[in-house]
């Protein structure tokens, strides 16, 4: 499994990012970039009802208007797609009979411009039926609710208890159990550039193409075969550069069915379709995590923590189900060694936009409930935050380790990374601050939290078994081509994303032949379904990309060995690569460059050995063999963070002021450490619009209120502190280099962070927040509420 | 969010755009940098049908320094009042209030007087030039006329600008040597809209107020003085009480809104809160006014 001291090199090492360039200077395709002849642009005519029956739909009028090629409704739809499908819930990419959201997608027309398709919406007479509507999951759940889904006779797609040990007895035997009550607000990612999606279908073969931004080319693939019914050998799903994701672009499956439809009708002219920022925020089909906890936590005198009990209620809009959350049973304990736990997950749809991946994909509200749960109870105990935490690790001996449910963690030195982040922090003389400042009468906080990221992301195993995803995201594949001059050129079958993988696949190449990075390309290829590849997902990249790169970089060097042995008369097993050339392990003698086997192996018959495979290409589609532990975690790695916040609160506006930051992180082996520090400081950003901002507001009746950046508050650069940031070093034993997904660490630990130091400030008013975003009102209304105020 | 067909005029003076205004009325929209107008059109909540550019009508990007005043021209640029250097030294005010306007891509392009003219409650120029007691002059076909910024608001998004008339200038007059000046707000992020905000003058004479002018904004359809108040401040020894006292005054007139950021009561008392705190730091920056 780890990787022989000769190929490590530049992997470990900050080289620069091979992305910058092109993307920095806008030189990459973009989705909208391209332009093709013919093509046409599809707007969407989007529910304005959170719940209501389709009556009748009358596009005559945009039909007639120039420019308009074809109108799509749901019913016309039905007759070339078939449904997307989350347990139990189905619907189409547009509204049949009946809509379900406000920004559903209900007719769509395509013509010359966007701007004469949107001229064309405003033609469009949808007469609708209003329906009492679901506003969230509390009504949802009533006996009486109204319901979203015929086929369903409830509004609650996923309802289970999983118990491991006796929480019961946990909690009746413990010396304190605090209690505690959370709302998670709903957000979602928004990267700067929204979904975009051109398709084009050919009548001629059944055949259809999509170009898109997809994050998951497994997905898009998926969508074409399954729900479009094309035949495999003739989908065709093209990637292009991102301007992020961050999971919402794995949603945007809907979109190729329209517009692959609209093409079909324009008799196979490209149509492309742009979703719009306002389309993104109010339905782009990746709202997350809107959720409220009821939990009790079991605790003896010193502190130690003896079981928890955690009920969640998490509404999913009328689009989503229960994976985000199923995904806290991959990390359920945290970084603590509890071994009687309860997690009881009810999951209902309701009249909102649609849930669906965002970065992290659930733990955060699970770290920051359990972060928040660890504080109360040490303020019961008279503890210290940090050590209160200290007392309830996971030891580094006992990695690797299994939780209560079966789900193993692979290595991790808790303590140690504490440690480290309390001594970058100056913790104690943070204290003091905060003592100093608490004696003017100002209200600082202090937060110490701590979680632990499911990273390498391996496929639907475990929790995630039934999960109807819409294709197998388990294998990942790369291809390494042997150019004529030696040169390598690397195709991965996804899109660049900006978070770094060109660059660690090129480290990792290079280092694995021994020759500089410019001799190493790396370029996506068109996804095939014959080189099965998921994508990124899952904090997986570092990891399972890693493993199919050095699956195809062992194929080729077996070849050149076998061509060297020829070549050379040596026995290959007497061979070795070095500083880009096949050389005898003596050192001595003859050694062949990679451009002199490549040479041969393009094309000099008189050279090539009769009986070996001289093909320059070779591909290596890699899935994580199947779990040893019992469960089957989904995850291969787990690296772990600790985040110490100073902050300050202005007890009469209720405005937060970061004073302070510090991050110390542990995943393993950084393939390029200034890589993981830009990711970390990125999912921080994320972290402090969950804590402070970020949030998508519906009325009572289902409207949705945030729909523009005026009222969805992203966090900018003025909002986000440059965190300190501090790297230990524990090696996972399941990877090549030791190194661990690190693509979600920082979000998942930055809101519970904010929101434990938030609390921390106000403590000696004698109030709590349990809400989040902890937005300056309903600091201020806390603050009200206060004994000690007014 | 694309907009909806209009005819996109670009006169070169004033006249020409007064005769546009004429023909088309109510379906005309000025456009000078676009950054409330151009999010509108493209969301289609404004549909006009004719979209007037005065971007090359001349002299209008012109800031004019006059002993008493600052004049400023209808293309001037948030960004330009905000850099230059007399601006600066007499009326670093109007500096302090620029600055808390969106980010400098924002201010590159966007106009004083447009957002003086757009009238946003929650802005932070429609309440400084309430606060420095702004003139803006106006032409329409019958000529040009001054209104006080007062007399301008009439309501939410409502101005006494006529349907055939576009602003031309605003002249902000430079107090009284020696005034002490403040601007206070809350916002969720820097750059946003205020939540709430306060701005304050204070001069300060042998001890006492002699004179103060205190806006609160965010909290109405229009940006708000409070001339009860300021009259019971002038000739009051300044202090903490007696501002904690008119800050109390001030938040018992306000009946302000809620929305999905803050509400009603939060805006009630935060205005308080800051008026409060724009009345001592503009006493701090009075000349004679530091304790």
């Amino acid at each position: 499994m780890t990787a022989p001291a000769s190929q490590i090199g530049l992997v470990g090492q900050s080289v620069k990012r091979v992305e910058d360039p092109i993307l920095l200077t806008g030189r990459a395709k973009h989705i909208d970039d391209l332009h093709f002849p013919d093509m046409l642009h599809t707007a969407i005519l989007r529910s304005p009802y959170p719940h209501a029956t389709i009556v009748s739909i009358d596009a005559s009028a945009a039909l007639a208007l120039p420019g308009v090629v074809a109108v799509l409704t749901g019913e016309e739809l039905v007759n070339h797609a078939g449904p997307s499908r989350d347990y139990g819930a189905e619907w189409y990419a547009l509204a049949v009979g009946k809509v379900r959201y406000v920004g559903e997608p209900v007719v769509a027309v395509a013509a010359t411009s966007r701007y004469v398709a949107e001229d064309a919406l405003d033609l469009i007479d949808v007469e609708y039926d209003p329906l009492p509507a679901v506003a969230n999951a509390r009504q949802a759940i009533e006996a009486d609710a109204p319901r979203l889904y015929p086929t369903l006779d409830t509004n609650i797609v996923y309802k289970k208890t999983f118990s491991y040990g006796d929480p019961g007895r946990a909690l009746e035997g413990a010396d304190l159990v605090v209690t505690g009550k959370f709302r998670i607000p709903r957000l979602s990612a928004n990267p700067m550039e929204t979904a975009g999606v051109i398709s084009q279908f050919d009548p001629a073969t059944g055949g259809a193409t999509s170009w898109s931004n997809v994050q998951a080319p497994a997905v898009a693939l998926g969508t074409l075969v399954a729900t479009l019914g094309i035949p495999m050998d003739r989908a065709r799903a093209m990637v292009q550069p991102h301007g992020g994701s961050f999971g919402s672009k794995i949603a945007l499956g809907k979109f190729i069915v329209i517009t692959t439809v609209l093409s079909k009708l324009c008799g196979g002219r490209p149509v492309k379709y742009i979703e719009d920022r306002i389309e993104h925020l109010m339905a782009s089909g990746s709202h997350a995590w809107e959720r409220e906890y009821d939990v009790g936590f079991g605790f003896d005198r010193a502190g130690h923590c003896l079981g928890w009990r955690m009920v969640v209620l998490s509404d999913v809009g009328a689009t989503g189900g229960p994976t985000q959350t199923l995904k806290a049973l991959t990390c359920l304990v945290g970084p603590y060694r509890v071994r009687d736990v309860e997690y009881d997950i009810t999951t209902a749809v309701s009249n909102k936009g649609g849930d669906g991946p965002y970065r992290g994909y659930g733990p955060p509200t699970h770290f920051l409930v359990i972060e928040r749960m660890m504080d109360k109870a040490a303020a019961a105990l008279g503890l210290d935050p940090a050590e209160i935490r200290r007392r309830n690790f996971i030891q580094p001996e006992q990695f690797p380790y299994m939780q209560p449910n079966g789900v193993e963690y692979d290595s991790g030195n808790y303590p140690e990374v504490l440690r480290v982040a309390l001594e970058r922090a100056g913790y104690e003389e943070l204290r003091k601050e905060q003592e100093r400042l608490r004696s003017e009468g100002r209200l600082a906080g202090i937060g110490v939290a701590f979680g632990v990221e499911p990273g390498g992301f391996r496929g639907q195993t475990g929790p995630y078994r039934e999960w109807p995803a819409g294709g197998s995201l388990a294998p990942e594949a790369a291809t390494i081509h042997l150019q004529e001059n030696g040169d390598l050129v690397v195709d991965v079958y996804f899109a660049m994303e900006g978070q770094g993988h060109f660059t660690f696949a090129t480290q990792v190449v290079a280092a694995y032949f021994g020759v500089p990075m410019e001799r190493v390309r790396v370029v996506s290829a068109e996804p095939r379904l014959t080189t099965p590849s998921t994508g990124p997902m899952g904090s997986r990249q570092s990891v399972t990309l890693t493993f199919a790169l050095r699956g195809a970089c062992d194929l080729l060097r077996e070849k050149l060995l076998a061509l060297g042995a020829h070549m050379l008369d040596l026995p290959a097993e007497d061979l070795g690569i070095r500083d880009g050339r096949v050389v005898p392990a003596s050192a001595e003698g003859k050694s062949l460059s990679l451009g002199d086997l490549a040479a041969v192996m393009h094309g000099k018959p008189a050279d090539m050995p009769v009986g070996l495979d001289l093909d320059p290409s070779v591909t290596c589609s890699w899935t994580a063999p199947p779990p040893e532990d019992r469960e089957g975690s989904p995850y291969l790695t787990y690296a772990n963070g600790c985040h110490v916040v100073l902050l300050e609160v202005d007890r009469e506006t209720g405005q937060v002021a970061i004073l302070k930051y510090v991050i110390a992180d542990d995943c393993g082996t950084r393939l390029n450490p200034r890589v993981v520090e830009g990711i970390t400081q990125g999912g921080l950003a994320q972290g402090i619009g969950f804590a402070l901002l970020e949030e998508y507001v519906y009325s009572e009746d289902g409207q949705p209120l945030s729909v523009s950046f005026m009222d969805y508050l992203l966090p900018t650069i003025y909002e986000v502190p440059l965190a300190e940031k501090a790297a230990v070093v524990t090696p996972s034993p399941a990877t090549p280099y030791g190194q661990k997904g690190a693509g979600e660490g920082a979000i998942h630990v930055t809101p519970a962070a904010v929101f434990c130091a938030v609390n921390d400030a106000l403590a000696p008013l004698g109030v709590e927040l349990t809400q989040a975003p902890a937005s300056p009102r309903r600091i201020w209304e806390a603050i009200q509420a206060s004994p000690s105020s007014g | 969010m694309k907009p909806a067909p209009f005819t996109y005029f670009a006169p070169t003076s004033i006249e020409e755009t007064i005769g546009l205004l004429q023909r088309y009325g109510d379906e005309a929209k000025i456009l000078a940098g676009g950054q409330s107008l151009v999010p509108l059109l493209n969301m289609r909540l404004a549909r006009p049908t004719a979209l007037i550019d005065i971007n090359r009508i001349p002299r209008l990007d012109e800031i004019v320094t006059e002993d008493d005043a600052i004049v400023v021209g209808a293309r001037v640029t948030e960004r330009q009042l905000e850099r230059h250097p007399v601006v600066a030294e007499r009326l670093p005010l109007l500096v302090a209030l620029v600055k808390l306007i969106g980010h400098p891509q924002i201010r590159n392009r966007g106009t004083v007087c447009g957002s003086i003219a757009h009238g946003d409650p929650s802005a932070e120029l429609p309440a400084g030039a309430l606060a420095l007691d702004a003139t803006v002059t106006v032409t329409g076909p019958t000529g040009e006329r001054t209104i006080a910024v007062d007399d301008f608001y009439l309501g939410y998004l409502a101005t006494a600008l006529a349907g055939d008339e576009m602003m031309t200038q605003v002249r902000f007059p430079i107090p009284a040597a020696g005034t002490g000046w403040s601007v206070q707000e809350v916002a969720r992020r820097h750059g946003d809209f205020a939540l709430v905000g306060a701005v304050a003058l204070v001069r300060v004479e042998g001890g006492r107020i002699a004179a103060t002018n205190v806006v609160s904004f965010g909290t109405g359809g229009r940006p708000l003085r409070f001339p009860e108040v300021e009259a019971k401040l002038v000739g009051s020894v300044p202090g903490e009480a007696l501002f904690s006292e008119a800050a109390e005054a001030i938040t018992e007139l306000l009946d302000p809104d809620d929305d999905v950021h803050a509400s009603a009561a939060y805006r009630r008392q935060v205005a308080g809160v800051l008026v409060r705190r724009a009345l001592e730091e503009a006493l701090r920056r009075c000349e004679g006014g530091s304790r």
